[in-house]
């Protein structure tokens, strides 16, 4: 009785072994179908070989035109080698972004050589380019083809034929996706907001800002760029400690571009009573803002009793190159953290402040190694004052001070910077 | 029947349903790689997704890896290390009591000059000689050190890493010079991600063109073999891991971890045979008595190239290290096994790895043993003895070509035909005698008795150079 069972598990698996097999073979063709249209000229020259594509599955077949050396190019397969040495004339999509690309060395096998980038020819009338658009757009690569086209409107009709991209029923469908239950489809849907977004998207906006996916929370952020009012910003705002270290970045540099909405609803949330957390998220925006409201609410914050925060304050006070910061730092100097203490060290080091030389000098006996680290690197970047201050710390009877002096004093100007500039 | 023929017959019918449902497992895991791949792509393939790779977000690296007996390629290791894309990442190369001119070749390549011992020690190892940076290079920090094994090397790198990520590599593996960029993007992308390790596969015989590693199959019966296990065990399995739960990784080969987790945990074992199974089992026991729910990735991209010995008794040696090691472990931390406060590693990947290492070499080799015996004595029918061939020597034989498709429809490494037809060969022939032979080996490890140190490999860019 166990043979049959044997048999029909052996058999089953390979089964679904080669099922799945077959789908993801047939999804990455369909990822690379390739649907010419012609809506422009270029011009690719290479002395053996080049590279014809914009982006990986982008279709290049060349229509028209004349082809000089090799044949045809025909449809490149993404790899995107192709076997002219020049091809000029018509050419198919490839042309619609003015494209047509070596990126760089080509890696082909037995083919060495530089393209160069092909400037578009014309500029295209936007109804004209909408109506190839109906014809060539596919779901995968929907964005890229958008992008190339928004290249070859002119700059006075840019906005037009977003609102006739917007109208579209093809991008109402790619819209509606927003709610896909597959992760990259709303990130698809994320990324044409942030091209076509408007009003009556804040609600979709809402809901990409807060997906579950880093990607698509990241490029939802984007569609701030397109359109932003007090509630979305306040939920990108209060969702940044919830948010991983790469989608924090990208969305405080989204809100760096949103700063005037953005200081006043930062400015009633950087309290002291605020929950930690939050409030070192809410100091790490106002550091990117290089708002002076911003920054002088960050430095009453200086004494707080909580030492993550004042670390953050260290490190954002450093960006803000004020007389009352340099103050600031000077008396966190002397905090009773060593990570708030090194903060400081650093900042005054960053800000190239003669005037910490001597509080600096004593930071390099610091107990604390990364406090004398910094004071150290500091010192070196502090003009002759802090150089002389540093040859003097060699001879310290600190012998800890004297190593950091010494170790520091051997390091090549671009050695100190790179060691100041990193975390 | 006599109670002895009854006994054989029951006994060879469990060895047939465990190795149905052992090798029915490696099918699943093969089939959960490919929607990992797919998501895993959409990832890679989004230009959002690369901006947010290559932003300020990336978190500092530091690079550690040991040499021992270096001195010929020294430089060209450091150098490759140095080379990786990456916007902030220090190279920390730790020379291990070398007694050949390995640390003089270090210095006269890169200009290092002395500099005081202004580091901080978590974790106690032998003596260090000296700290030196380079002149030349300053993300490069080289530490001089008594001899104390490789663990014990990586463990005084770790204590002078600055950054908060610590990437460790053996010095016998070839990174990709993107590999870093990808090997970060899980934890810059998800909160619970602990460790991150590349895939890796066997390097033997490769080549380097351009800035790039191109792998050929293996024209050695042994290596090319080893090439398809590795790709099936240590890319696609370990994707299809990445589905289920945590991997358990090898992290001595490859993987980046958050300094702090090293050195909470005291960093590698220098006792351990396995120390890199070793390190991931204590690591993931401590965060998850910390309240944290970690997660070990195994991402498809960033692929290092590892070369293994060139001799047969220093390959079986490696085996026989890492059983012994990971039996080990699993002895030490045997209160995780099947136990659900630990998640899926407690619940299933630990009591997998058990049967594997434990289990799976003696059923196999009592299983050949009794399909002998028992044919020639004519008490197992026919009907019985192709169905055991069918799932122990055809069912793993299909999972290894299915392995090489896979990979040639996947990630292209293998470009050519000749090539791929080769490892398709080798897929067939794994079970027909290798993993019976790696089976004994496997039994005769547990029996040896002379406890080894894991040994320092030789680095495929020496076989280039």
């Amino acid at each position: 009785m166990t043979y049959p069972v044997v048999w029909i598990v052996i058999v089953a698996s390979q089964i679904a072994l080669a099922g799945l097999t077959l789908v993801l073979a047939v999804l990455r063709r369909d990822r690379q179908a390739q649907r010419p249209v012609t809506v422009g000229r270029g011009e690719a020259t290479n002395p053996s070989t080049w590279q014809a594509s914009a982006f990986e599955g982008w279709p290049t077949t060349a229509t028209g035109g004349t082809t000089e050396g090799a044949t045809t190019i025909g449809r490149v397969p993404p790899t995107n080698a192709g076997g002219s040495s020049r091809v000029t004339g018509e050419f198919a999509a490839v042309s619609l972004g003015g494209l047509v690309d070596t990126q760089g060395p080509i890696r082909s096998v037995g083919a060495r050589g530089e393209g160069r980038r092909v400037t578009p020819t014309a500029l295209i009338d936007p109804e004209a380019l909408l109506t190839a658009l109906r014809a060539v757009v596919t779901r995968d690569i929907m964005y890229e083809q958008i992008v190339s086209a928004l290249d070859r409107v002119p700059l006075d009709q840019r906005v037009l034929f977003v609102k006739m991209l917007r109208n579209e029923s093809w991008m109402h469908r790619a819209l509606e996706e927003s709610t896909s239950r597959f992760w990259w489809r709303r990130l698809a849907a994320a990324r044409l907001l942030a091209i076509v977004g408007d009003a009556r998207d804040r609600t979709d906006m809402r809901r990409l800002i807060g997906d579950t996916h880093p990607a698509v929370q990241s490029v939802g952020t984007t569609c701030l760029l397109r359109y932003a009012d007090n509630d979305l910003i306040s939920q990108v705002l209060d969702g940044l400690t919830t948010r991983t270290p790469a989608v924090q970045a990208y969305q405080v540099n989204v809100l760096r571009q949103r700063d005037a909405l953005v200081v006043p609803l930062l400015l009633k949330r950087i309290r002291a009573d605020a929950p930690p957390a939050k409030l070192n998220a809410y100091i790490d925006v106002a550091r990117a803002l290089d708002s002076r409201d911003c920054f002088e609410r960050v430095a009453s914050l200086s004494i707080h009793q909580n030492a993550e925060v004042r670390i953050a304050v260290a490190r954002a006070l450093r960006n803000s190159r004020s007389e009352m910061s340099v103050i600031k730092l000077l008396s966190m100097l002397r905090d009773t953290d060593w990570r708030v203490r090194a903060q400081a060290a650093r900042g005054l080091g960053l800000m190239h402040d003669e005037r910490a030389v001597k509080e600096l000098s004593r930071a390099i006996t610091d107990p604390a190694w990364w406090v004398r680290f910094r004071a150290g690197l500091s010192l070196a970047m502090l003009g002759e004052a802090g150089r002389a201050a540093l040859e003097d710390a060699r001879t310290l009877p600190d012998r800890f001070g004297s190593d950091m002096a010494i170790f520091v004093s051997g390091l090549s100007d671009a050695s100190i910077a790179e060691l100041a500039a990193d975390v | 029947m006599t109670p002895l023929i009854t006994l054989l017959v029951d006994t060879m019918t469990v060895i047939l349903v465990f190795f149905l449902a052992f090798h029915s497992l490696d099918a699943i895991l093969l089939m959960l790689a490919i929607p990992e791949l797919w998501s895993d792509w959409r990832v890679a393939n989004t230009e959002y997704v690369r901006t947010l790779v290559g932003n300020e977000a990336m978190l500092p690296v530091s690079v550690v890896t040991a040499l021992h007996n270096r001195a010929h390629d020294a430089r060209s290791i450091v150098s490759m290390l140095l080379a990786l894309d990456y916007p902030r990442c220090e190279v920390v190369i730790v020379n291990d009591g070398s007694t050949d001119a390995t640390m003089d070749a270090l210095i006269r390549a890169f200009d290092l000059y002395r500099v005081p011992p202004a580091f901080t020690v978590s974790t106690q190892t032998s003596e260090v000689r000296a700290y030196y940076r380079s002149r030349t290079n300053t993300r490069l920090l080289c530490i001089d050190k008594d001899h104390g094994g490789i663990a014990d090397a990586l463990n005084a790198g770790i204590n002078a890493a600055r950054y908060p990520y610590t990437l460790v590599v053996n010095s016998d593996v070839v990174l990709e010079p993107d590999a870093l960029l990808w090997i970060s993007r899980p934890i810059v992308l998800h909160r619970d991600v602990a460790v991150v390790s590349p895939s890796i596969s066997v390097g033997n015989g490769g080549r380097m063109v351009g800035d790039r590693f191109v792998p050929v199959a293996p024209r050695s019966v042994l290596f090319g073999i080893h090439t398809v296990e590795y790709i099936r065990a240590f890319v696609f399995e370990r994707l299809g891991w990445n589905r289920v739960a945590s991997n358990l990784v090898y992290p001595a080969s490859a993987a980046l971890f958050k300094r702090d987790h090293l050195q909470a945990v005291h960093g590698f074992s220098t006792t351990s045979e396995a120390p890199g199974i070793d390190l991931a089992v204590r690591l993931y026991r401590h965060l998850t008595d910390e309240g944290m729910n970690p997660r070990f990735v195994v991402i498809p991209d960033a692929v290092a190239w590892r070369t293994l010995p060139e001799r047969r008794d220093d390959q079986a040696a490696l085996r026989v290290q890492r059983q012994r090691g990971t039996l080990r472990t699993l002895w030490e931390h045997r209160g995780m096994i099947g136990n659900p406060e630990y998640g899926m590693m407690g619940v299933l990947v630990l009591p997998v790895v058990a049967l594997r290492y434990l289990v799976a070499p003696f059923l196999e080799l009592g299983g050949l043993i009794g399909l002998i015996i028992g044919s020639m004595a004519g008490v197992l029918r026919p009907g019985f003895v192709w169905a055991y061939l069918a799932t122990v020597v055809v069912y793993p034989m299909l999972l290894s070509v299915w392995t090489v498709m896979l990979e040639a429809l996947t990630f292209r490494r293998y470009s050519r035909r000749a090539d791929l037809g080769r490892l398709a060969a080798y897929a067939m022939l794994e079970s027909l005698g290798y993993r019976q032979l790696l089976a004994w080996v496997r039994v005769r490890a547990l029996f040896a008795n002379r406890s080894l140190r894991r040994p320092y490999g030789q680095h495929a860019l020496t076989k280039i150079a």
